[in-house]
């Protein structure tokens, strides 16, 4: 028997064949081969070609299942830069792949564990949003930690 | 589209007289213009600006793009004859522009439109009963102005004429036929056969312009920070690359990630890291106090990660203080992190009570159990040392003044997920059978608290086999839905949270009844655990599947101890590196069984107790009845 190729489709609308055995670690593409047979291209509207391409060589991986911890961790260690990781985290939130998911969450969160707010801010992008006033009524809240 | 620096521009401008005034001397007319560059993520006003023409509001005011310039029809200021004016996107200045030959002053105002068709800039002009384009073959020259099509009343039949409304232009085709919005229609009109055509492909009621599908992203257009936009120049590929401020879309920052996301990373960080990163933005305050994230984060934790310690002076009756130590636990070495800002003093804190005590009823998921209990004094506190929540729960039936012996125990409930407080104290039965004591009945009065109900429950006077033991804690060990004790004769009592049932658990085989024999309960990764301690020897008994009596496991022995001990030693929690953290003596203690040492970690002076713990975000504003 030949092994079935799906094909998956990027938000750049790059195509990305992988072999459905291997493609069915993802829970959500395993419900669309499930419901449908999934024969035509499954687009992934939220994960860009190279996110894809991530996901892809994440999921021919061959490791034997005792090895397999030690490769997550390798796998998301050897792309530490924190854009990469969210991507990367975003693709595994959608296809349901929960060790990846997994793996790269706690990466994030090792990376910024010891930032300052004004560093956690610039890595990941955000605005702070507050006025001094609003931020002491914040820390007012958890005193004791501050 | 700027043409030289490829800035993309919006451009508003108001009249600030509505002109002509009839009568009037024509005086200047003023418009009040504001620019919007993408990228820029502000309006810059280009200030009252002098003109030498009117907008004429019975045109329309969305200008058509083409060779950088937006146009508009507009009036002189005598509102007698029609122009064309426009504005230069490089430049960004107002201009009139040379208009089709026959622009002279009419009665009767015919509706006008601009267009572009094939790269030129065309002129629709709708007069009673006449269509008449005008297409400016080069653009600017004045000359060039053509006549390309003109539509009269006749030569179409099924069209009403006169025109009372305008023609719009969309497109012209390749064929030569032109596409129109005409009568709110569709409609194809091929100038050579004179034949209109509606396309019949939309609803009547509807306007339309040419339009060019792209991949352009609007994210390139994200507003710069003041620090980046310094150093862009401009016209380079990454001064654009930014986007309009209000504009939401998925790039790889936190604020776009799914909650989902934001939760589960959040959840994975020390508490005090959490809390410090509630003050990032607005979005973080609320995930952290929500119940989604705080059932994440109790879930990665599921054995505790740090221990309380509670100084509480013997001689001395006052609360005392409580202290969290972090434990940094590795494969290959521990590491203890105590923080004096995460402890919580009880003295002088209402409405403790001073010159009582107060003593350790248990903790789970990050709530704390405490007995305050002194003269005319009995209180149970349930309260999170992380959100600085505490509860008084109600009085109880049975006080301990007629009962000597007590146990109680905090716990949560499998099934239903209550959290519970079961106190019950000892009362013996004598039973009298003829002249000679045939022997005693134990009994226990027994209460259950459940949070969130405000009272009490009492489970009546519950006939038991044993005794309990003044010599052993209190305070029961909650695994599995369950709370444990041992009692007399070194059995091990438990109490179901679910059925609320007093059961006897299997002992270990070898556990004899030696008056001096001391036994203490605990946990040890998930496994409920037996220290016992004879004349100067230490055993660790591990139940490795519960509730199997075969399963007992002898894990540890040590008799390198300076005996004898008179006292249980109690433990804290078994560490990943084999060692395990032991209250001997009342001091911390890291016990190694390969070194066969026991080291005073010197982290606190005598006296205390501690536990193991698990900081947690739960509210206990969720038990509301209570607050």
């Amino acid at each position: 028997m030949s092994k079935k190729t799906l094909t998956l489709m990027s938000k750049d609308k790059q195509l990305f064949n992988i072999e459905e055995h291997l493609a069915v670690q993802s829970v959500t593409i395993r419900n669309m081969v499930k419901e449908d047979g999934a024969s035509s291209v499954i687009p992934l509207p939220r994960v860009d070609s190279e996110t894809l391409a991530l996901v892809i060589e994440y999921l021919n991986r061959q490791q034997a299942p005792e090895e397999d911890e030690d490769y997550v961790k390798k796998f998301v260690d050897e792309r530490g830069e924190i854009p990469t990781l969210l991507e990367l985290a975003q693709a595994a939130l959608d296809l349901d792949i929960k060790k990846l998911m997994d793996a790269a969450c706690m990466k994030v969160a090792d990376l910024i564990k010891d930032f300052t707010l004004e560093e956690v801010r610039e890595a990941l992008r955000i605005e702070n949003d507050r006025t001094p006033e609003e931020e002491k009524a914040i820390r007012d809240e958890f005193q004791w930690a501050f | 589209m700027s043409s030289l620096t490829g800035e993309y521009k919006v451009v508003r401008a108001f009249q600030q007289e509505i002109l002509p005034i009839p009568n009037k001397p024509s005086r200047p007319s003023v418009l009040e213009a504001e620019v919007y560059t993408l990228g820029t993520g502000h309006w810059r006003s280009l200030g009252p600006i002098p003109v030498t023409y009117g907008l004429d509001i019975f045109q329309e005011f969305n200008g058509p793009f083409l060779n950088n310039h937006c146009h508009w029809i507009v009036r002189d200021v005598e509102g007698d004859h029609e122009k064309i004016g426009t504005f230069d996107l490089e430049n960004e200045t107002f201009q009139l522009f040379p208009s089709p030959p026959e622009s002279v002053k009419e009665n009767w105002f015919p509706h006008r439109r601009l267009a572009i068709v094939k790269g030129c800039l065309c002129k629709l002009r709708t007069y009673y009963s006449e269509l008449t384009i005008w297409m400016m073959k080069e653009y600017g020259i004045n000359n060039s102005w053509h006549k390309e099509v003109v539509i009269r009343r006749g030569i179409s039949v099924d069209l009403e004429w006169p025109l009372y409304k305008p023609i719009h232009l969309i497109a012209g085709l390749k064929d030569g036929s032109i596409l129109i919005v005409f009568k709110n229609k569709m409609c194809v009109f091929d100038p050579r056969s004179e034949m209109f055509e509606d396309t019949k492909m939309f609803e009547p009621n509807l306007s339309g312009q040419g339009y060019r599908p792209s991949f352009l992203k609007l994210q390139h257009f994200k507003a710069k920070s003041p620090a980046n936009r310094a150093n862009d120049g401009r016209g380079q590929r990454k001064s654009m690359a930014e986007f309009l401020p209000n504009i939401k879309l998925i790039d790889s920052s936190m604020e776009d990630l799914p909650a989902e996301l934001t939760t589960d990373i959040l959840s994975r960080l020390t508490v005090k890291t959490i809390i410090h990163c509630r003050c990032v933005c607005k979005r973080w305050r609320n995930l952290v106090l929500d119940s989604s994230f705080v059932n994440l984060h109790l879930s990665r934790s599921p054995t505790p990660t740090g221990f309380i310690i509670h100084h509480n002076p013997r001689t001395c009756a006052n609360p005392g203080i409580l202290e969290w130590v972090e434990i940094e636990d590795k494969v290959d070495r521990h590491h203890l992190h105590y923080d004096r800002l995460l402890s919580l003093d009880l003295r002088n804190r209402a409405p403790i009570q001073q010159y009582t005590k107060m003593h350790q009823v248990g903790s789970v998921n990050g709530l704390i159990c405490l007995w305050e209990y002194g003269h005319k004094v009995d209180n149970t506190y349930v309260c999170n040392p992380i959100t600085r929540e505490y509860m008084i729960l109600p009085r109880q039936r049975y006080q301990r003044d007629r009962f000597p012996g007590v146990i109680y125990g905090f716990g949560v409930s499998s099934q239903m997920g209550e959290y519970k407080v079961v106190r019950a104290f000892q009362a013996k039965t004598f039973v009298q059978n003829g002249d000679k004591c045939a022997g005693q009945l134990s009994v226990l009065e027994a209460e259950v608290y459940t949070l969130g109900t405000g009272q009490w429950r009492s489970l009546h006077s519950v006939p038991v086999t044993y005794l309990l033991n003044t010599f052993n804690k209190f305070c029961g060990q909650f695994l599995n839905n369950h709370c444990h004790w041992i009692v007399a004769d070194n059995e091990i009592c438990t109490f179901d949270l679910d059925n609320e049932t007093f059961q006897l658990l299997p002992s270990p085989p070898s556990v004899k009844k030696y008056w001096f024999h001391r036994q203490s309960l605990a946990i040890l990764k998930g496994c409920l655990c037996i220290l016992s301690t004879y004349d100067s020897k230490l055993t660790i008994w591990v139940m490795k599947e519960y509730g199997i009596k075969n399963s007992w496991h002898k894990q540890v022995v040590n008799q390198t101890i300076q005996g004898p001990l008179y006292e249980a030693i109690h433990l804290i929690m078994g560490l990943k590196d084999g060692s395990f953290l032991i209250l001997f003596e009342n001091i911390v203690c890291v016990f190694d069984p390969r070194r066969k040492t026991i080291e005073d970690t010197k982290f606190f002076k005598l006296p205390l107790s501690g536990w193991a713990y698990s900081p947690s975000f739960l509210k206990l504003r969720s038990f509301e009845s209570e607050m």
